[in-house]
């Protein structure tokens, strides 16, 4: 692997990290496995940077797809015939965090987080990717490859609906 | 650069990417030199298994088969309960069987005895 891009991957870790962790919904073990076989498409050249976009566009769409990957894996285990082979072969798996690590987990990111949840996953990557990861609306569309006009619109009606989600009143009605 | 109206959730979105980065996992610059070996998955052994199970349970088939001996013949019940003996003995015995003690007198185009 070249130094340069290897520079720019440490450089992107921590934010990586933090979008990893947005397409897991907030599971941190799941997230770190994301990242993991991310950086091992990489390894393995499975995945490779072309230069028609920026390499963190490039880098963020590379981790929402395995993300996604994931997700349909853990969907699989999920269902009868996974669950009957996980006891057979006794890999059982919880995606749940610890209590330890509940606590751990800073109030306001955890309402954050919840209400994120409650919006159109198209709404809540948008709004992670330009206020979190600080990126440009047509950046943002380059990462969920969908149009810009797309993406405007989940966009300005993410944020109504996180606002209305995140007044005390509509908080201390999820909370109950 | 985002308007002034979007700085409560610039805000709020900081917040949680300040406490995820405390949170983030170490940089491994290892993942990056080569092909790491995939963790094996549970269902790799599925079909090799599957496979060794058929083969057992084909053997065992085989092997333990039961062995049909009885003739179909003799598994059907009989229909007529009768005692052995010569077809149509009853029956008196016609003229052309019928052999006279003058047949010999018989010249021999006639006597099919005595051809």
């Amino acid at each position: 692997m070249e130094r340069a891009i290897a520079d720019q991957l440490e450089a992107l870790h921590p934010d990586a990290f933090g979008w990893a962790l947005h397409c897991c919904a907030g599971e941190h073990g799941r997230a770190e496995d994301v990242l993991q076989n991310a950086y091992l498409k990489l390894a393995q050249q499975r995945a490779q940077h072309d230069g028609r976009s920026s390499f963190k566009t490039w880098w963020f769409g590379v981790i929402r797809f395995t993300a996604h990957e994931e997700f349909r894996r853990l969907r699989y285990r999920e269902s009868l015939l996974g669950k009957l082979l996980l006891q057979l072969t006794g890999d059982a798996h919880d995606p749940q965090p610890s209590p330890a690590r509940k606590m751990e987990l800073d109030e306001r990111t955890a309402e954050l987080r919840r209400c994120l949840a409650q919006l159109p996953a198209r709404q809540a990557e948008v709004l992670h990717l330009v206020f979190y990861q600080d990126l440009t609306l047509n950046e943002a569309a380059e990462v969920m490859r969908v149009s810009i006009g797309s993406v405007r619109q989940h966009y300005e009606r993410g944020k109504a609906r996180l606002r209305t989600l995140l007044q005390p009143e509509h908080l201390h009605e999820t909370a109950v | 650069m985002k308007p002034q109206s979007d700085d409560d959730l610039l805000e709020i979105f900081s917040h949680a990417r300040r406490h995820d980065r405390e949170d983030a996992p170490a940089w491994r610059p290892e993942l990056l030199d080569g092909p790491r070996q995939r963790p094996a998955t549970p269902l790799r052994w599925i079909p090799a298994a599957l496979v060794a199970a058929s083969v057992i349970v084909v053997s065992v088939f085989i092997t333990h088969a039961p062995v049909h001996e009885l003739r179909l013949s003799e598994a059907l019940p009989p229909l007529f309960e009768s005692q052995p003996g010569e077809l149509f003995a009853s029956m008196e015995p016609s003229l052309m069987t019928f052999e006279a003690p003058s047949d010999f007198l018989l010249p021999d185009s006639l006597n099919p005895y005595n051809p």
